[in-house]
């Protein structure tokens, strides 16, 4: 294997491949940073660009727009808690009120190392431990799949802060307006009154960037007018030493960036959970196991090293079973398939056979687009700092145009739109009435996986749920998921 | 009188209203009967979440109101903190105002295209959030839909809605 991966850097490293992954990182973040666009859309509208490109420069730079893309969506959230991407909602949490401390490009920072180490991790996995891991990712089926979900809905526990009561409801609200749409087994139509526009259900981005960052815009509008400090800018700390991190600082959370990279990476390896799913999951997890779990909503450099290493460790992993059984992790692998596909390359079990110089010459790019994406997200921290200079009445309605178009964009659809402006107002209305929107769209992301999860178990086993007692992978996590319950469900003893 | 326990009161209020009215006529009238014999019906997840939300709204409505009796405030949200403070007239201006902005850009959208739209959007919340300089408002105003327009269409070859008032139907 070491022979293979030295030879795949000596394929790797020439001028047009850095080029190209060089490229493919800008656009990325830019597309990240974007609120509704992301990775999904930019591989969407590039993959089709690259079939005059050589094999290794066409996925290197699709890799390259993936990596971007997931880590692209911290920054607006960091900046002006307006998350470019749903899996950077939990990063808004900790990195806005840096920024209101006038630390964001701290902030910004750790966002950018956590991102790379969360990428790396699940590199080297994905490079050392493909085919060992695509083996255990085929023990999993519905009743594993329900239970891992089950586990999840018990982040809600951990987000909702001091009021689990409301934290349930916005999950519950979240759970019931993923239904609405086609029955995801039957494919009968549920609450659309007849829409077609609603037969594909709400559309996840209209939901989140409406509810999270364009309702934290509003928010803002109303506050700027409010207290008439419109030309007010988001201001740096006076002492510039406050934007350094440290390397003890950093690595003093290596335990949460260890832990969140293998949250990402096991989320990634399993086909249908999403990188949004692992960012919720590494922040929830990493509150559990905080020292100091009430630091977390304050600006908490570990909340962002967990989430962003977590979301970015999808990246690699997600490749796993794209490379090695040729089954998409989520609809980026799906989109990168294609790419494959269009050079030639058929991804599956006799991939690493037949075709094991490209592969391991694409191991290596992605290997060096880590360490571009740690340069030019370094470089473009500066660059992104300048927009803190603009003042807020100005730059947060240009936000507003932004999410319009980044909704329209995907979707090609007023009606989305639409959507996205309704719940930028329930966004609003939530705010203020203090219902955790993080949890409406953990609800609205697990309700619809919960549900195919379930119905498929009680097909398969014919309504015998004891499957998920027999099943030890099931069963782990039914007991992880009661632990969890328990643990959150009591009340807080008071300090 | 505590806002945010008030706002706890009507809010169980409306989701209460809202899971009741689901749970008795959206849901039956919306949904179909399971199509297999060993399937959930379709209607199983929407009331599990409805009567989680009823029951739930119930609770929070008991709460805030045995709390608004014995006069306990209570303590910030940790997402939202102070920001959190409870949805009273203010709240309800800003959010009628918001509503009616979006319906208007709803409305006006499919007919003075992206661009136009945009910009009169832009231009609105400038000076509503206080941006008095001219130059600023005229340009912001008009060159951001408009890059974002053509970045929209060179870039990506995807046409944001385009003005049509002045083309057949």
């Amino acid at each position: 294997m070491i022979e293979n991966l030295i030879g795949g850097f000596e394929n790797a490293m020439t001028l047009t491949n850095i080029a190209f992954i060089c490229m493919g990182i800008v656009i990325g973040i830019i597309f990240g940073i974007l609120p509704g666009l992301g990775s999904v859309t930019a591989l969407a509208i590039l993959v089709p660009l690259t079939f005059y490109l050589p094999p290794v420069a066409a996925i290197a730079f699709l890799v390259g727009v993936n990596k971007g893309g997931t880590s692209g969506g911290a920054i607006p959230a960091i900046l002006i808690n307006a998350p470019g991407t749903p899996e950077a909602a939990a990063t808004a949490r900790e990195g806005y009120p840096l920024t209101k401390a006038g630390k964001p490009v701290k902030a910004m920072k750790m966002a950018l190392y956590s991102s790379v180490f969360g990428d790396l991790f699940s590199d080297c996995v994905l490079i050392l431990l493909a085919a060992p891991f695509a083996a255990i990712a085929l023990k999993f089926g519905p009743p594993e799949f329900t239970a891992i979900i089950l586990f999840s809905f018990t982040l809600i526990a951990a987000l909702a802060g001091r009021s689990l009561i409301k934290g349930i409801m916005a999950a519950a609200l979240g759970v019931f307006l993923s239904t609405i749409g086609l029955d995801p087994v039957d494919s009968t139509t549920r609450m659309t009154f007849g829409e077609v526009e609603l037969f594909d259900g709400i559309n996840l981005n209209a939901l989140a960037i409406g509810a999270l960052a364009l309702s934290s815009v509003l928010s803002q509008v109303f506050d700027v007018r409010r207290d008439g400090a419109g030309a007010g800018r988001y201001e740096l700390h006076e002492d510039s030493a406050a934007n350094r991190i440290a390397p003890h600082e950093f690595w003093s959370n290596w335990k949460t960036l260890l832990r969140s990279a293998v949250i990402g990476s096991g989320v990634g390896m399993l086909p249908g959970l999403g990188v949004s799913l692992a960012a919720f999951l590494g922040y929830g997890a990493a509150q559990r196991f905080s020292k100091t779990p009430e630091k977390f909503g304050t600006g908490h450099l570990e909340g962002i090293a967990a989430t962003e290493a977590a979301n970015s460790a999808v990246v690699g992993a997600n490749l796993i079973p794209t490379i090695t059984l040729g089954i998409p992790g989520n609809v980026a692998a799906a989109l990168l398939i294609g790419a494959f596909m269009i050079h030639g390359v058929v991804p599956g079990p006799f991939m690493m056979m037949e075709h094991a110089e490209l592969l391991y010459s694409i191991f290596a790019c992605m290997l060096m687009a880590n360490l571009a994406h740690m340069v030019i997200g370094r470089i473009g921290i500066r660059f992104w700092g300048m927009f803190m200079r603009v003042p807020k009445n100005v730059i947060l309605p240009i936000v507003v145009l932004l999410c319009i178009a980044g909704v329209y964009i995907p979707t090609n659809s007023l009606f989305h739109v639409g959507m996205m402006l309704a719940f930028a107002g329930l966004g609003y209305v939530m705010r203020k009435s203090g219902f955790s929107i993080v949890c409406l769209v953990i609800g609205f992301l697990l309700g619809p996986m919960f549900e195919l999860a379930l119905r498929q178990t009680m097909l398969m086993y014919k309504n015998d749920l004891s499957i998920m007692l027999e099943s030890p992978i099931a069963l782990g996590f039914l007991i992880l998921t009661a632990y969890f319950a328990w643990r959150f469900g009591r009340p807080e003893k008071k300090r | 009188m505590d806002p945010v326990n008030r706002t706890d009161l009507a809010a169980a209020v409306v989701l209460v209203a809202f899971a009741a009215v689901g749970l008795a006529w959206v849901v039956p009238t919306q949904t179909s009967p399971p199509q297999m014999a060993l399937d959930l019906p379709p209607a199983f997840v929407p009331n599990l979440a409805l009567g989680v939300l009823l029951v739930l709204g119930v609770v929070l409505g008991l709460r805030a109101q045995w709390r608004l009796r014995n006069a306990k405030i209570q303590d910030h949200d940790i997402e939202f903190g102070a920001e959190a403070s409870g949805f009273g007239r203010a709240e309800l201006i800003n959010t009628s105002l918001w509503f009616l902005v979006s319906a208007l850009a709803m409305l006006a959208m499919p007919v003075l295209g992206f661009a136009i739209t945009g910009g009169l959007m832009i231009i609105a919340a400038m000076l509503f959030a206080g941006q008095r300089n001219p130059w600023v408002v005229g340009l912001v105003g008009i060159i951001a839909p408009v890059l974002i327009d053509q970045l929209s269409w060179h870039a990506l070859s995807i046409e944001l809605p385009p003005l049509t008032l002045f083309t057949d139907p």
